[in-house]
Parts: structure tokens; C-alpha cells; sequence
């Protein structure tokens, strides 16, 4: 009996050992046989081994409970608030709560990026359309959507949703005759309802100017503008940026990067990640650099309060720029 | 103070470790962003230095945390260009610290190769005082052949300047050996300062910040993030087991988006020809020609 013990105990440090590759000094027992304090320590390592796995277990619970309790919570406030209201007095509730917020910011970000998980599946057209009106009537210029999903995983593409003009698009579509947007009147209702003037451009835009950005816009476009100064290495420009200090190259990039993403915005200072895991899924390394990150769990209800205590906190967070 | 501390464990503090470890999988890479001991300093009425010096004894300790869990690469960011705009006293009272930081490392070599941990300093280390150049550089030089735990000190670092620097190298050493099309995401990642690193598992931010601050942009692409509220000196080893259990919850969720990077990775690898003569060639150059700079830096 005892003796399979021990057996077990030896094969489980075993596995211990092999599956962290640790070896730390508090850990060194005595060589040769099972004395008593090697029995001792093995008997921590089993109950170690044996807590580790609850451990995971209550994790693994606590995230299903987690799960369940977000989503359950999404249905009842989507139950309460897009079916119970009326359009009207959602659009009225959406509207108060972001002139509110608005009074409340010290400062706006210009341009905002939207990262979408490859394994989130809250994200829709209809949800990016109302945050696309919550950032145009807070006075957002420019915001970028990256969706690391598949299309049959939920991929949305902006074409679907807006005019299409060059490399960006824009929001809202001009209304037609017939069906005037609810939204074009939002910047107007949020300037007279408060007087609010944002600090950063003095007036609302009527149109958001959209990005879309894909994987291949990351480390592959920053290898594609250092092939093409390859290509161009012989020529006078790129033997003067040689000899230059290395910001002029930098600068050179940054240019050649905006080009080619179409880019007429400042870089992103404030994202919200739609992922359980915070993580940059690979977005545009060049350009989110000051970006301040905010995760929304996937599964949880994005609303325009969500959206407000985002702003929010962006604009208590102070950026020092290295001072 | 060592760059190892002799961090004494409580019982439950091993108890938890060793549960932990039991757990799940431990990063590999751990990178740091120790921000925040300026706010300590004006909260607890000390100098700022002080405050970067606290700061720089939780280094030491969290090389011990990390080296008993398992973690076998720590990346820290220790000085970044844009901290250059600092007023010159606080400059140079940095600048101070690390002279008297390497100067004790080369000193405790031998306690370091006891360890097998290897310093690597990754940064434009030429914007630094020349004296500072040279001991930073005979730091690399003198633990380059140890290989168990690997430091990376981010000093004069910003994450463009590293990817600029990585295009420059190819326009400028690429002429003899590199074809057009040999220049792809995977050719320029042998360029970073991080040549010989994997990718870190898991960033960790302190102070409440949810930025990275232009650090290992690059590299961070498939990281665990995890912001942390503590002070970087205000850091326990608890706030170090929480990060380390929040790797181990998100890790598993992100594995597969990981998993098809890698393989993206390898596939490109293939199609761009990275495995070739002239690209190996290429990269052998690079190493020598870093290895020239810092024997003629420790030299100077």
C-alpha cells in the first residue's frame, strides 16, 4: 500500500516537474530513498497537485456562472430597454445620457478603435451602428473596427453598413428624401440641449470618418513599407534618410503606413476590446501606442451608459508622454 | 541591492506558488511595465530617485518570483526615449541609478552565472552617456553565456525606434545578400532588438494605466495584458500570483488564436523564403555586427 504510494507520488512529481520545469532550491530532498521528509514533501506536492486542480475547476466554474449570469442579464436589459421602450424614448434616454456624459469630459478622443475578438459573438451590425451614433453625437471624429472573426463567425463589414468613399467610409449614409436618419439630428439636439462645445474641435462633425482594418494591416504593411524603401534603396530620397538621424525614417514610415491605410486621423487614443482576454489580437503596432485600452467582456450588454462610463474613465486617465 | 533579492517566502506564499505551478501552465516571457514610483515617492514624501530606486528593489524581487515559478524570460522597461523629456536632474539621478545598478551587476557576476541568468539591455543604448554605454555593454558581454533566465532591460526604448531600427538594418546591411521579396513580417522580427526572444505571454502594467506606452508593440501581439492598480513599489507577491493566475484563465481561450498566428507565421516562413542561405547569411551578419558595437563600447 504504502508502497504504491510512493509510487504515485514519484509519478506525479514527475509530471510536476516535466510540465514546469522547475527546479527550485526549497524543493531539493535528499537522493537515495523515501526518508521522512521526502515522504513529507511529496505529500505537499499531492496536496499542491490536488489544490491546483480545484483551483482550475472553481475557474472553470466561476467562469460558466459568469457566462451565464452576463448573459441572462443581457436578455433582461435587451428584454427591458429595446423591447419595453418605445424608439422614441430609447432614443430620448440614449440622448440624455450622453449630454450628460459630454458635460461631464475634460477631453474627447478624436479617434476610437473598436477590436472584435476572434471568439466574440456579441458584436452585430445593429450594435456597432448605435455605438457609431453614441461616438458621433459625443463628438468622435474617426473610428477604426477591427474584426479578427471569420465571416462565418460573425465578421461585419463596413461596406454593408455605410458609404463606401476610397479607403474609408463614412457615417451615416446621407439620408434619402423619404427616410431622414435619426441620426443626422443628433449633433444638433446635443449642442441645444446643453450648449456643449467639445474642447478638442470646437463643433460636432455631421459624419464620422470610418476605418476598417484587417490583420494584414499590421505587421505586414510596416514589412511592406520597408520592402518598397528596399526597392527604392539606390534612390537619393532613401540614401538622405540613411544619413539622417533615425526619426526622419520614422517619419517616412509613419507617412508611408497612412497611405496606405487611407489614414486622415490621429493615432487611436482610446479602444475597447470586445474579448474575455484583454489582448491586442495583432492591431496596428505602428499606431496604438498612447491607445488606452478598455475591455468589454464578450457576452456582456453594450449600452449607452456602457459607453458613457468609458468616455468617463478615458477622460480622468492622464497621458504624461514619457514626462 | 542585488538583482536577485534573497526574497524570504512565508509558508503560504510557497504553499500558493507551488499550487499554482500545480495549476496550469506558467509563461514563458513576462514583460513589465513598472510604472508608477514617482506617485510613490510623492505619496509616501520621498525623493523621486528614491522612489525609482524602491522601484528597482522590486526588480530584484520579482527576478526571484519569477525565477522559482518557472518563468524563464523577464522583459522589464526601465527607461523609455520619451522619458529623455524629463527635467535633466531627474535624467541624470536615473542615469546615476543604473550606473550604480550595472556597476554592482558586474561586481555579482558570479552569483548571476550561479543563476544562469543572462542581461540583455534592448534599447538605442547609444543615446546613453558613453560611460553608461560601456557598462551596460560589458554587462551583456559578461553574462552572454548563461542561458537559464533571461533579463531584458528596455533602457532608451521605445517601440518604434526598435521597428525603425529594424528597417534601417535591412536597408542598410540587406544590399549584398537580400532579395525584395525576402522581406516579410517574419524577416523584420529577426531585426527587433528581441531577435532571440519568443514573444512575451503576459504584460503586466502597473499603476492603473491601460496603455502600453509604446512597448513591444510589435511583440505583444498574442500577449495576456493584464493592468494591474499597485504601484510598481507598492507591488506584492500576491499582485505577482494574481497576474500569473489570470495568464493561466485567459490562456487557454486565446490558444487557439495563438496556435493560428503560429502558423500563419510558419507558412510565411516558407513562402518568403526565411530558411535560405542569403537570409540566414543576413541574420548571422546582424548578430556579428551587434556583438562588434558592444566589444567596441565595453572597450571604449
Amino acid at each position: 500500500m504504502e508502497h504504491s504510494y510512493v509510487r504515485l507520488c514519484t509519478l506525479r512529481r514527475g509530471f510536476f516537474e516535466e510540465a514546469t520545469g522547475a527546479d527550485c532550491e526549497w524543493e531539493a530532498e535528499p537522493a537515495g530513498g523515501q526518508t521522512a521528509p521526502g515522504n513529507c514533501t511529496n505529500m505537499i506536492e499531492v496536496l499542491c497537485l490536488l489544490l491546483g486542480r480545484i483551483l482550475l475547476l472553481l475557474i472553470g466554474g466561476y467562469e460558466l456562472i459568469w457566462r451565464f449570469r452576463e448573459r441572462l442579464n443581457a436578455l433582461v436589459v435587451r428584454w427591458s430597454y429595446d423591447y419595453w421602450l418605445s424608439p422614441t424614448a430609447r432614443d430620448l434616454h440614449e440622448r440624455r445620457v450622453l449630454a450628460d456624459c459630454r458635460s461631464q469630459l475634460t477631453k474627447t478622443p478624436q479617434h476610437l478603435v473598436l477590436v472584435i475578438s476572434p471568439m466574440d459573438t456579441g458584436v452585430d451590425a445593429v450594435l456597432l451602428r448605435r455605438i457609431f451614433n453614441y461616438a458621433l453625437d459625443v463628438g468622435i471624429k474617426h473610428v477604426s473596427l477591427f474584426d479578427r472573426r471569420s465571416k462565418d463567425k460573425g465578421y461585419v463589414d463596413l461596406a454593408d453598413l455605410c458609404e463606401n468613399q476610397g479607403s474609408s467610409f463614412k457615417w451615416p449614409k446621407p439620408p434619402t428624401p423619404n427616410s431622414p436618419s435619426k441620426v443626422e439630428n443628433s449633433p444638433k439636439n446635443g449642442q441645444k440641449t446643453n450648449g456643449y462645445v467639445n474642447g478638442a474641435n470646437g463643433s460636432h462633425s455631421t459624419q464620422l470618418q470610418l476605418y476598417q482594418i484587417s490583420a494584414a494591416d499590421g505587421h505586414a504593411l510596416i514589412a511592406d513599407v520597408c520592402r518598397e524603401l528596399y526597392e527604392k534603396r539606390e534612390t537619393p530620397m532613401v540614401q538622405n534618410l540613411l544619413q539622417q538621424k533615425r526619426e526622419a525614417l520614422t517619419e517616412q514610415i509613419t507617412e508611408m503606413l497612412d497611405k496606405r491605410l487611407g489614414f486622415v486621423a490621429p493615432e487611436p487614443e482610446l479602444g475597447i476590446i470586445f474579448a474575455r482576454q484583454t489582448c491586442t489580437y495583432g492591431l496596428l503596432p505602428w499606431h496604438v501606442r498612447f491607445t488606452e485600452f478598455h475591455t468589454h467582456p464578450s457576452g456582456r450588454h453594450f449600452d449607452v451608459e456602457t459607453f458613457a462610463n468609458i468616455l468617463s474613465k478615458y477622460s480622468r486617465c492622464e497621458q504624461r508622454w514619457g514626462t | 541591492m542585488s538583482w536577485v533579492s534573497d526574497y524570504k517566502y512565508t509558508w503560504t506564499e510557497r504553499f500558493a506558488m507551488r499550487t499554482l505551478r500545480a495549476c496550469g501552465h506558467i509563461p514563458h516571457h513576462v514583460a513589465f511595465v513598472m510604472d508608477g514610483n514617482r506617485r510613490f515617492a510623492r505619496s509616501q514624501q520621498i525623493d523621486k530617485i528614491e522612489g525609482h530606486s524602491r522601484g528597482f528593489e522590486k526588480l530584484a524581487d520579482c527576478l526571484r518570483w519569477c525565477l522559482d515559478i518557472g518563468v524563464r524570460e523577464v522583459t522589464t522597461f526601465a527607461f523609455s526615449i520619451e522619458n529623455f523629456k524629463r527635467s535633466s536632474e531627474e535624467v541624470e539621478g536615473l542615469f546615476n541609478l543604473a550606473r550604480e545598478k550595472f556597476a554592482r551587476l558586474l561586481e555579482e557576476t558570479a552569483r548571476l552565472d550561479e543563476h544562469g541568468i543572462r542581461i540583455r539591455v534592448i534599447g538605442n543604448i547609444e543615446l546613453l552617456p558613453l560611460d553608461l554605454q560601456k557598462l551596460v555593454a560589458s554587462a551583456m558581454l559578461s553574462t552572454e553565456r548563461n542561458d537559464k533566465l533571461f533579463l531584458n532591460v528596455a533602457f532608451a526604448y521605445t517601440s518604434r525606434d526598435e521597428i525603425t531600427q529594424a528597417v534601417d538594418t535591412v536597408l542598410r546591411h540587406g544590399c549584398r545578400d537580400l532579395a525584395a521579396e525576402d522581406i516579410s513580417e517574419r524577416l523584420l522580427a529577426e531585426c527587433l532588438y528581441t531577435r532571440h526572444s519568443p514573444p512575451p505571454d503576459l504584460v503586466f502594467r502597473t499603476s492603473g494605466e491601460t496603455r502600453l506606452s509604446d512597448f513591444m508593440m510589435w511583440q505583444l501581439s498574442t500577449s495576456v495584458l493584464y493592468f494591474s492598480n499597485v504601484l510598481w513599489p507598492q507591488i506584492t507577491f500576491w499582485h505577482f500570483l494574481a497576474s500569473i493566475l489570470a495568464y493561466q484563465r485567459d490562456r487557454w481561450q486565446l490558444e487557439d488564436f495563438r496556435r493560428a498566428e503560429r502558423m500563419q507565421s510558419v507558412q510565411l516562413a516558407k513562402t518568403s523564403d526565411f530558411y535560405s542561405e542569403r537570409v540566414l547569411k543576413f541574420l548571422a551578419t546582424i548578430d556579428e555586427d551587434r556583438r562588434k558595437l558592444l566589444v567596441r563600447l565595453a572597450a571604449n
